[in-house]
């Protein structure tokens, strides 16, 4: 039974690890990644910390302090149990290397658990940074003994077995009932549009609820009417019995529901097995194939284009019908304007036009250019220019097709497509801002000038850091140093726009004329980089 | 007609192709021939501008990949060993984006495309995206994509691999009609059997060397073997 196991998970960790770490590139990107999440894990740490003190000083003279374990247990169930539907489903069913295992005589549920390890680690990344700070400080205000910290440990590992496993099962129930290819597409554009949907709402409530003596008063209040305990024990029972072996560590109690613990993890193991075996290749099988209809004639005859236009199509092409490039791209675009807004004005738009309002001149002017570089920086559009390309770059090698109509067809389809989050930007802004006609038009020829020149910058990024050499397409977006140098290159260049802008002080009039100088120059500057970077890079890798 | 003067291509330290001289004629059908890793594809990808070249000249039709690179690429139509490009297009897609690249007029596409995908039975497929295709129907559309254009010289890297019977027929005897009409075809094969029905010229690399060039009588004389391809293959691509 392991030996299978133990063959899958080896090859999965040389397919998908060996020599990544050879690379400096990967390394750098790594380093820059963990600071990052170092940097919001303290400020997440931080505030979820003060929190649980607040709380923990609310509740101590009614003796229930174990709510905010509960609620831990409770909140951890919740966001495992999310993240593990949207990685089971791309694990599990959209990466393409799945039907390289099918044929293979191992049963389902040998093939999943090997397939787990990678969404596992995300997993268990989550639960470290959820739950081993709040219980570590929790053990800490309650002057816990050496038993209870081995409890923590000790559940850390059990913690995200059952919400992995019923979400699991729940991911296998439902693709049996999506098994066509066109489906999969569909399926896979829906779970990451939902990711988006929670992750915005996410904001929504952050923002809404800033202040953390205010959360931990809601908290402290539904607890002391026994509200939360009784809603962590009604949907999920292993919240409660979590928290009792916390709090009474060191008792046979404890040991008692530790076992109990226990037994429900392996429960939630058999539905993981009999999902396994009973749904999931119903689900797998069949995904990759066409559609079953029959070409009908349609399109056959068609007005030739020229060659700038049939590329510029084959891009827009491929971004709209590649689920991921879709997601992170196009539906993406709509996020950045919609979290803009969620960040600055937390959807009060009185108080945004009241604020606004205050603003003239070059302010103004800087707000307008400061809005627009934000919303269209982030898009990675152009950061993939030539890497998604992948091994269909070697056709640009043997096709009568010469790199400035490459390049021009490519920036024109990521300009095209970084006008979304400017378009519905500019939709929000007229309302808020109340825009007369003169301060709309200079709102859309900056926006048109800042998606030029971020879309070149994009170009450069890729170009210096390419990765044609994929399997997954998500690859693309991951762990990618060309997404920092993107960021890095624009928020530098703006940012020293800004800056010029606020300290002058000049007019509107002159401060658009000097930033249409500064993008032109710097645009011109980019497009002679790209060339120079093309020129000099090896042709069928693009690296040098 | 193709010509390869002098061409060396180095990898670190490992030569793939050292000093191969060949032509490929018009009016013939020319196989190349080798054992795997022996610089076939190497071959192919630099005459194709896939890769460049290290020393020496590669022309098609008289212009140069190197120098007139758009030009000399307007020459050839090429068939990739691993038809696996551009798949999140559909087959259709495909056909009209190469024919805008070579300038194919609507009414003549509409015709070749209806035509050719018929004969290789992947015209129902059409609409479909070419992730979705098997390996042999993805060769059949890069083939198929190739007789859209009609180019005067046709380049095929392993091109029978994949293909069911009827399609290897049809694509030999469009090969046979195409060199009848004076145009030029460069295939490389492993299936020996087909080189000696289909060829006029072989050449056999070896290690990045070109051990021979010329008719298969010419090869039975100058080896005095009245055996068979494959025999006299095995014999000049050992390792001793």
């Amino acid at each position: 039974m392991h030996k299978p196991i133990c063959s899958l998970i080896r090859i999965q960790l040389k397919m998908q690890y060996a020599n990544v770490f050879q690379k400096p590139s990967v390394v750098i990107g790594l380093v820059f990644g963990i600071i990052g999440l170092l940097f919001l894990g303290m400020m997440f740490g931080g505030y979820m910390l003060q929190i649980i003190d607040v709380m923990y000083g609310l509740l101590e003279p009614s003796g229930n302090t174990n709510v905010i374990l509960g609620s831990l247990f409770l909140m951890n169930f919740f966001l495992i149990f999310i993240l593990s539907l949207m990685l089971i489903m791309n694990t599990f069913y959209f990466t393409e290397d799945i039907t390289s295992f099918l044929h293979l005589p191992v049963h389902s549920y040998q093939l999943l658990i090997a397939k787990s390890l990678n969404p596992l680690i995300y997993v268990y990344l989550l639960t470290a940074a959820m739950y081993l700070p709040v219980s570590i400080y929790y053990g800490i205000l309650s002057g816990a003994d050496l038993m209870y910290y081995v409890y923590v440990l000790l559940l850390f590992f059990l913690i995200p077995t059952i919400p992995y496993a019923l979400a699991a099962a729940v991911v296998m129930f439902a693709m049996q009932f999506v098994n066509k290819g066109k489906n999969k597409d569909r399926s896979k554009v829906i779970g990451g549009i939902i990711g988006f949907v929670l992750i915005i709402l996410l904001n929504v409530v952050l923002r809404l609820q800033q202040d953390p003596e205010q959360i931990a008063q809601v908290i402290a209040d539904s607890a002391e009417k026994g509200g939360l305990l009784q809603m962590a024990t009604l949907y999920y029972p292993p919240a409660s019995l979590m928290s009792h072996i916390l709090t009474s560590a060191g008792s046979w109690q404890s040991l008692l529901y530790f076992v109990i613990v226990l037994l429900l993890a392996l429960f939630a193991g058999l539905i993981f097995f009999a999902a396994a075996q009973k749904f999931y290749l119903k689900g797998a099988l069949g995904l990759n194939t066409g559609s079953g209809k029959v070409y009908s004639g349609k399109g056959l005859h068609r007005k030739p284009r020229s060659i700038i236009s049939t590329y510029r199509t084959k891009e827009l092409q491929t971004i709209f019908r590649t689920p991921t490039f879709f997601l992170q791209c196009v539906a993406g675009a709509f996020v950045m304007p919609a979290l803009l807004i969620v960040i600055f004005f937390m959807g009060d738009f009185a108080s945004a036009t009241t604020m606004i309002e205050g603003i003239s001149g070059s302010m103004l002017f800087v707000v307008i250019l400061f809005a627009n570089v934000f919303s269209v920086g982030l898009n990675p559009i152009s950061i993939v220019s030539f890497s998604k390309d992948g091994q269909s770059w070697e056709a640009h090698l043997f096709l009568p097709l010469t790199m400035r109509q490459i390049v021009l067809s490519k920036l024109q389809a990521a300009f095209l497509i970084n006008l979304l989050p400017l378009t519905v930007l500019f939709v929000i802004a007229v309302p808020v801002i109340q825009m007369n006609l003169w301060e709309a038009l200079l709102w859309v020829i900056i926006a048109l000038f800042v998606n030029a020149a971020v879309t070149v910058i994009g170009m450069v990024s890729d170009l210096l850091y390419p990765k044609l050499g994929w399997t997954e397409e998500t690859e693309l977006f991951q762990n990618r140093l060309a997404n920092l140098i993107s960021i890095v290159i624009s928020a530098g260049a703006f940012a020293f726009l800004l800056a010029l802008l606020l300290i002058l002080k000049m007019s509107m009039v002159v401060s658009f004329i000097v930033t249409l100088l500064y993008i032109s120059a710097m645009i011109v500057l980019l497009l002679y980089i790209v060339s120079r970077l093309l020129k000099t890079a090896d042709r069928t890798s693009l690296s040098r | 007609m193709i010509q390869i003067v002098h061409v060396h291509k180095q990898y670190g330290n490992k030569k793939a192709v050292s000093d191969v001289s060949l032509t490929v004629p018009t009016g013939k059908i020319f196989g190349f021939l080798g054992p795997n890793g022996a610089g076939k594809s190497t071959t192919i990808k630099m005459v194709t501008g896939i890769l460049p070249v290290d020393s020496g000249t590669i022309t098609v039709n008289g212009k140069d990949i190197t120098s007139d690179t758009i030009a000399a690429k307007q020459e050839f139509g090429y068939v990739p060993d691993s038809p696996d490009l551009f798949l999140r297009l559909k087959g259709l897609d495909y056909l009209h984006f190469l024919s805008d690249i070579y300038g194919i007029a609507a009414d003549v596409r509409e015709a070749r495309i209806e035509e050719y995908s018929k004969m290789f039975s992947i015209y129902e497929a059409l609409g479909d995206q070419i992730k979705t295709y098997s390996h042999g129907m993805r060769q059949k559309l890069f083939i198929t994509g190739m007789l859209v254009q009609q180019p005067s010289v046709w380049i095929l890297d392993e091109p029978m691999t994949g293909l069911d019977p009827k399609s290897s027929y049809q694509l030999k005897e469009l090969m046979r009609n195409h060199a009848a009409n004076g145009h030029t075809v460069f295939f490389s094969s492993h299936v020996l059997e087909v080189v000696e029905q289909l060829c006029d010229e072989v050449a056999i690399i070896r290690k990045g060397e070109l051990l021979f060039q010329g008719t298969l009588t010419e090869m039975r004389e100058k080896f005095q073997s009245d055996d068979s391809l494959e025999h006299i293959f095995l014999e000049l691509t050992q390792d001793a």
